[in-house]
C-alpha cells in the first residue's frame, strides 16, 4: 500500500479511529494496531507477514535469552557466555536472513560464473527470490533492539507484543526512519493526551512530503534522471550534468518526502520518530553531509559498526579503515551491486580525506564566506559523483556518465529547461530558508477554521493529483 | 488539536477531495479491466460525479489542469504523459514497475480522447507523409539511423539496453516512447494509434521496435457490447487493431520489428499471453515490412526460469521478480537479437 494512494487513505482514517479509540484500552490497542500493521504489510504481499512475525518472535526471545544471562560487572552491564552466545546466535540469524533475500542471486549468479571461468561446472541452485519489501529497515531495527537489551538500556525486556508493534508499526515499516526500540518503547506505555495531537506539524510533513514525492520526484525523473541515466551518450555534457543535479534533488524529494509523510502519519497516531533529513544539500563538509543526510541510518551505522569497529580511538589508519569499512557497508546495504559499494567508497574516502585535510591545513587568512562557498560547492559535488554511481544501472554507465561531462559532447540543452533549472534551484535554496516560515505557515493554519483546514488540505491533495504523473512510481527507497 | 477535531479535518479534507476530483477517479475507474473491481469503483464515483460535476464543484480540478495544461482541456480528458503504475490484469501482488517510463527529449504531455472504442481504430495515414526510407542507407554520425521504440512496460528494460546499443554503434539514434499500463485492449486508457499519429511522423523513424501485449490480457467494450478475452470476437478485433498499427507503422516503407511477450511465470496468465504472442505471429506475417522477433527461445527456451545466460554467456538474472518483466540483463538479452537483425537487414554495417 504507497502512501500517496486512495487505499493509503482510507486505511490511515480507520487506523487513526482505532488508535485513538482504544489507546485507553492499551492490551486491546496494541493488538488492533498489530493487527493493522500486519494488514498494511501483508497488502504487499501477505505471504511476506510470516517473515515479519518470524523476525518478532526471534527477536523476543533471542532478547530475553540476552537478558537472562545479562550480569552487573562494577556498575557496568555484562553479559555471560549464554547470553553472549544468544547475541550472536540472534545477530547471525537477521544478517544470515537478510542476506539470503537481498543477496543471495548476487552471489549464486557470481559463483558460478567464478567456477565457469576456472573449468568447473559445479553450481550452487539459482532460486527466484522476491525481496520483502521494508526487510533492510525492520531487520535493522531489530538488531539494534537485542543489541540494546545486551548493553543494559532496557530494564527488562520489551513484551511479545510491544516487539511486535515495535518492528512492524506501518509509518515506518517498509522505508523507515530507522526508529530505535528504547525511543518506541517508552511511547508505546504512555498514553499521549487525545486533545493535544500536533496536527498542524502533522499535515504540514504529510502534504510537504506527498508534494515533493508526486510532484517533484516525478516531474525530475521523467523529464531529465530517467532518459539521460538510460543513455548518457544521446545527449550532451550539460544535460548529463542537469541529470546528476536533477537526480540529487530527486532522491532527496523522494526519500524525505516518504520521511516526512511516515513522521507526520505517526505524529497523528500519538509517536514521535526521530528526524532523518536535515537540509542535507547546505552541508559544509562530508561529514557535516551525514549528520542530515538519513540521519536514523547513519547513527545506526555509527552505533552498532564503526564504534564497535573501534570508532576514532584505534589511531589514525584504523580510523581512516573504519570510516571506509562503515561506509562501504553502508553502501552494500543498499544492495549487492558494485556500484552501491562505489557510493559507500566515494563516501568513506571522502570522509577519510577530509579528516586528514583538516588534521593539516586550515584556512587562515581567507574570508569566511569564500572558504564556506568553496566547502560547500566541494561537499555538493562530492555528494553528486557518488550519486552517479547510486543511480546508474551499472559501473560502467556511471563512468559513462562521468566521461560523458568531461568530454563534453553536443552542445543541446534541451532538456535542461528553465522550469527544469528552477525547480533544482528551488529545491537546493529551499534548504537554506529558516525554519520559522515553516512554523509561521503552521501558526497560520492552526488559526484557520475547521472547514477552512479541510478546504486548503483537499485543495492541495487535488493539486498534487493534477501536477504529479499519472500514477505514481514506488518511493526510491522501498527496494532496499 | 484534538483527536476529534483532527478526524473532522482528515474526513473533511478526504470527502472534499473526493467531489473535486470525482470526474477524474470516474474516468480512471472505468479504465479498469473490466470486472467487480471496476464496477464497484464506478458506482462509487459516478455518481458523486453525476452530483458534483452539474454544480460545478469540480472546478477547483478544472482551474489547475487550465494552469497545467491549458485552457483548452477538461478534467475528464486528461491524463498525464508518464504512466507508472501497477500493469492491468497481471496475476502478482508485487509491486509495481519501479522504473517510471523513459521517454525522449522531446515527449509532451499527450491528452488521451475518452471516446467509446469502435472496432478496428485503424490509424490514416500521416497528412504530411514522411520520405521514403525503403532500402536501407548506410548511416553516418551526422545522419545517424533513427530508430523508436515503442511498447508497454515490458519494453522499458529492452528498450534501455537497445537505446545503449544503438549509441554505441555511434551512428544510430532513437527514442523509448514506454508506457506502463498501456497497450491495444484499452484505447480509454491509453490511445496508442492516435499517439502513433503524432509520434511517427515527428520522429520520421527507419525503424520502428515495437514490445505489446503484457497489459492486453483483458476483455474490451465495443460499441456497447463485451468482448471476454480470448472469445473468438475479441481474437478478431484485437488482431485488427494490431493489424493497424503495423500496418501503419510499416507504411512509408518502414521497417518493424514486432517482438513477442516472454513466457510468463504463472501457468494461467502464460496461456492467455500465448494467445496475443500468436495474434502478433499471424499478423505480423501478413504485413510487408514487419518481423515476429520470439522472445521466448531467446530468454525462456525451456519455459520458464528466472535465471539464464545473460548478453555476454554469463549466468544473469532475467526476469524482475513478478515473473513477467525482464531485468536489465534480459533486456540486454533481446536487444542484441534486435541489433543483430538490423545487421543483417544492413541498416548497421557489421560489427568489427
Amino acid at each position: 500500500m504507497l502512501f500517496p494512494t486512495t487505499a493509503f487513505a482510507a486505511f490511515f482514517t480507520v487506523a487513526f479511529l482505532v488508535n485513538w479509540l482504544l489507546r485507553p484500552r492499551h492490551d486491546l490497542w496494541r493488538l488492533s494496531m498489530v493487527a493493522l500493521s500486519f494488514f498494511f504489510y501483508g497488502y504487499w504481499n501477505w505471504k511476506f507477514t510470516g517473515l515479519l512475525a518470524a523476525s518478532v518472535i526471534g527477536n523476543w526471545l533471542a532478547a530475553h535469552a540476552v537478558a537472562a544471562d545479562r550480569i552487573e560487572v562494577g556498575g557496568k552491564s555484562k553479559l555471560g557466555p549464554s547470553g553472549r552466545r544468544a547475541l550472536h546466535l540472534s545477530v547471525g540469524f537477521n544478517l544470515v536472513v537478510l542476506g539470503f533475500f537481498k543477496y543471495y542471486g548476487f552471489f549464486a549468479t557470481s559463483v558460478i560464473n567464478a567456477l565457469d571461468t576456472i573449468g568447473i561446472g559445479a553450481s550452487p541452485p539459482l532460486i527466484e527470490i522476491l525481496l520483502p519489501v521494508g526487510i533492510s529497515f525492520f531487520t535493522f531495527q531489530a538488531i539494534s533492539y537485542v543489541i540494546d537489551v545486551s548493553r543494559g538500556e532496557f530494564d527488562a525486556p520489551m513484551s511479545l507484543l510491544d516487539v511486535a508493534f515495535f518492528l512492524s508499526f506501518f509509518p515506518q515499516l517498509v522505508a523507515g526512519p530507522i526508529v530505535r526500540a528504547t525511543d518506541m518503547a517508552d511511547q508505546i506505555n504512555v498514553l499521549p493526551d487525545p486533545r493535544r495531537i500536533p496536527t498542524v506539524e502533522a499535515l504540514w510533513l504529510i502534504g510537504g512530503g506527498l508534494f515533493k514525492k508526486v510532484v517533484v520526484s516525478s516531474y525530475l525523473s521523467t523529464q531529465i534522471v530517467d532518459p539521460v541515466f538510460a543513455v548518457p551518450s544521446q545527449y550532451s555534457r550539460w544535460e548529463v550534468l542537469f541529470a546528476v543535479y536533477a537526480y540529487a534533488v530527486q532522491i532527496f524529494a523522494d526519500f524525505s518526502g516518504y520521511t516526512d509523510i511516515a513522521i507526520g502519519c505517526a505524529l497523528l497516531l500519538g509517536f514521535r520518530f526521530p528526524q532523518n533529513f536535515d537540509s542535507p544539500y547546505r552541508a559544509l563538509s562530508i561529514q557535516d553531509f551525514w549528520r542530515r543526510w538519513h540521519i536514523t541510518l547513519s547513527t545506526w551505522l555509527r552505533d552498532y559498526l564503526y564504534i564497535p569497529l573501534g570508532g576514532n580511538r584505534v589511531g589514525t589508519l584504523l580510523t581512516y579503515r573504519n570510516l571506509w569499512l562503515t561506509m562501504v557497508l553502508g553502501g552494500l546495504w543498499h544492495g549487492a551491486a558494485w556500484n552501491f559499494v562505489l557510493w559507500g567508497g566515494i563516501h568513506g574516502t571522502a570522509l577519510a580525506m577530509e579528516r586528514l585535510l583538516s588534521s593539516i591545513w586550515r584556512p587562515i587568512g581567507i574570508p569566511t564566506p569564500l572558504v564556506s562557498a568553496a566547502k560547500w560547492l566541494v561537499t555538493f559535488h562530492i555528494v553528486c559523483l557518488a550519486w552517479i554511481f547510486f543511480r546508474a544501472s551499472d559501473a560502467s554507465l556511471a563512468f559513462e556518465m562521468i566521461g560523458r561531462i568531461a568530454d563534453g559532447g553536443a552542445s543541446s540543452t534541451s532538456l535542461v529547461s528553465l522550469l527544469l533549472v528552477g525547480v533544482i534551484g528551488v529545491m537546493l535554496l529551499s534548504q537554506l530558508a529558516p525554519q520559522r516560515i515553516g512554523e509561521q505557515t503552521q501558526r497560520r493554519f492552526g488559526t484557520l477554521p475547521l472547514y477552512a483546514q479541510g478546504l486548503s488540505l483537499a485543495l492541495l491533495l487535488t493539486a498534487i493529483d493534477v501536477f504529479g504523473p499519472e500514477g505514481v512510481a514506488p518511493f526510491i527507497y522501498f527496494q532496499f | 488539536m484534538s483527536a476529534g477535531r483532527t478526524l473532522g479535518v482528515i474526513v473533511l479534507a478526504l470527502g472534499l477531495a473526493a467531489i473535486f476530483n470525482a470526474g477524474r477517479q470516474a474516468e480512471r475507474a472505468s479504465q479498469q479491466p473490466l470486472g467487480p473491481d471496476r464496477d464497484r469503483a464506478l458506482s462509487i464515483w459516478e455518481p458523486i460525479d453525476a452530483v458534483a460535476s452539474p454544480i460545478g464543484l469540480e472546478a477547483p480540478r478544472s482551474i489547475f489542469e487550465v494552469v497545467r495544461y491549458g485552457n483548452t482541456v477538461t478534467g475528464n480528458t486528461v491524463t498525464g504523459s508518464t504512466v507508472a503504475g501497477v500493469d492491468a490484469d497481471t496475476p502478482t501482488a508485487a509491486a509495481p514497475d519501479v522504473e517510471p517510463p523513459a521517454e525522449g527529449p522531446t515527449a509532451a504531455p499527450t491528452p488521451t480522447p475518452t471516446s467509446t472504442p469502435t472496432p478496428t481504430p485503424t490509424p490514416a495515414p500521416p497528412e504530411t507523409a514522411p520520405p521514403t526510407t525503403a532500402a536501407p542507407r548506410v548511416p553516418t554520425a551526422v545522419d545517424p539511423l533513427r530508430v523508436t521504440l515503442i511498447g508497454d512496460s515490458t519494453m522499458i528494460e529492452t528498450g534501455k539496453a537497445l537505446q545503449r546499443a544503438l549509441a554505441d554503434t555511434g551512428i544510430a539514434s532513437s527514442i523509448l516512447d514506454a508506457r506502463a499500463s498501456s497497450g491495444f485492449s484499452r484505447p480509454d486508457f491509453y490511445d496508442w494509434p492516435g499517439h502513433l499519429r503524432d509520434l511517427i511522423p515527428e520522429r520520421n523513424p527507419e525503424a520502428v521496435v515495437a514490445m505489446f501485449g503484457g497489459n492486453d490480457a483483458q476483455g474490451f467494450v465495443v460499441e456497447g457490447s463485451v468482448y471476454e478475452f480470448g472469445s473468438p470476437e475479441w481474437i478478431t478485433e484485437y488482431g485488427n487493431r494490431v493489424r493497424g498499427a503495423m500496418d501503419y507503422l510499416a507504411s512509408e516503407g518502414r521497417t518493424v520489428i514486432w517482438i513477442s511477450q516472454p513466457t510468463m511465470r504463472s501457468a494461467s496468465f502464460e496461456s492467455k499471453i500465448a494467445v496475443i504472442n500468436q495474434i502478433y505471429q499471424d499478423q505480423a506475417a501478413q504485413v510487408e515490412g514487419v518481423v515476429f522477433l520470439d522472445s521466448r527461445p531467446l530468454l525462456t527456451p525451456n519455459g520458464y526460469t528466472a535465471y539464464g545466460p545473460g548478453p555476454e554467456g554469463s549466468e544473469a538474472q532475467l526476469r524482475a521478480s513478478d515473473g513477467i518483466h525482464l531485468t536489465g540483463s534480459g533486456g540486454q538479452v533481446i536487444s542484441v537479437a534486435v541489433l543483430d537483425f538490423l545487421t543483417q537487414r544492413g541498416f548497421l554495417p557489421p560489427a568489427p
